[in-house]
């Protein structure tokens, strides 16, 4: 039973965490693409203006591709796939509660790590790509994306960069802290 | 299920179901057969359902008061649901409609 536990909790953690920690750290770029994009529809320029400024991370052979949709996508992908990732702790607490480590250091560790990641994922990461959604979205009332609005999201997108840099850096430790099991006796 | 429930609601319905079902699942193994196996399976199904319960409320675009019933243990997430059909709350308000 424990290795059936230790199976599903390495799957989860694989298939849940690893497409959220991606989706975080793509969202900031993409987003701040796509409001710049919506703000420069709403002042007239078209995307050919965008062209001959900064060069846009997403132009393939002079094409320029919306990042509208991969911003959505991004978005989906971390709301759906945080949730689906809560099954990794609650395995984890299950087979450390099968295999009695519970009380050990590394895994005390590795448990205040989880939920600090867990934090910054519901409590700066997720508002942050939220308050990005509803500018794409606009506010009702006041047309797409109000110009303002977009600069501060974009000036703030460095410090969700970072947030999600952080937070796919705490998966790394906890990942380290699992295989390495400092002060375990038990297995290699 | 109402053939009219919101899409945001339709996830919050699935895993509250399961949050309940499994912990009278749960409860009755432990006063029946008390096989432990069934235990060790059932127990992070319920877990995860009262984690991801109370995740997908704050996720979703309802009232404080319908998230804060999701902490609720064993029918918390059914409470909630209840609330959120009941009350004309913002997850039914389209222009909220979260992009799915």
């Amino acid at each position: 039973m424990s290795k059936l536990l230790l199976s599903a909790h390495v799957l989860a953690a694989i298939v849940f965490i690893g497409p959220v920690t991606m989706a975080v750290s793509l969202f900031p770029r993409y987003a701040g693409q796509a409001l710049v994009e919506a703000s420069r529809r709403l002042v007239g320029a078209g995307p050919a203006a965008v062209s001959d400024g900064e060069a846009p991370p997403d132009a393939v052979d002079g094409h320029l591709s919306s990042a509208e949709p991969v911003t959505r996508l991004l978005h989906r992908i971390s709301r759906v796939y945080s949730v689906l990732g809560l099954a990794v702790p609650v395995l984890g607490l299950a087979l450390a509660i099968r295999m009695r480590v519970l009380g050990d250091v590394w895994l005390l560790a590795s448990i205040v790590l989880t939920v600090i990641a867990a934090v910054l994922l519901a409590a700066v990461v997720l508002p942050a790509q939220h308050r990005a959604m509803a500018l794409l979205d606009g506010e009702p009332g006041d047309g797409p994306a109000s110009a303002s609005a977009v600069e501060r999201w974009v000036s703030g997108a460095k410090r969700l960069s970072m947030s999600s840099g952080i937070f796919g850096l705490l998966w790394a430790v906890v990942v380290v802290l699992m295989v390495v099991r400092p002060g375990s006796t038990t297995g290699s | 299920m109402p053939a009219a429930e919101s899409p945001n609601l339709r996830w919050l319905a699935v895993v509250s179901l399961v949050e309940t079902v499994s912990l009278v699942l749960l409860l009755a193994n432990l006063a029946t057969v008390h096989v432990p196996q069934v235990a060790s399976v059932l127990g992070p199904v319920h877990g995860f359902a009262y984690l991801a319960t109370i995740a997908t409320a704050f996720l979703l675009p309802v009232d404080t008061w319908t998230r804060l019933l999701t902490l609720v243990p064993a029918i918390g997430g059914l409470l909630a649901l209840s609330r959120a059909r009941r009350s004309p709350s913002d997850a039914r308000r389209p222009e909220k409609e979260w992009r799915r």
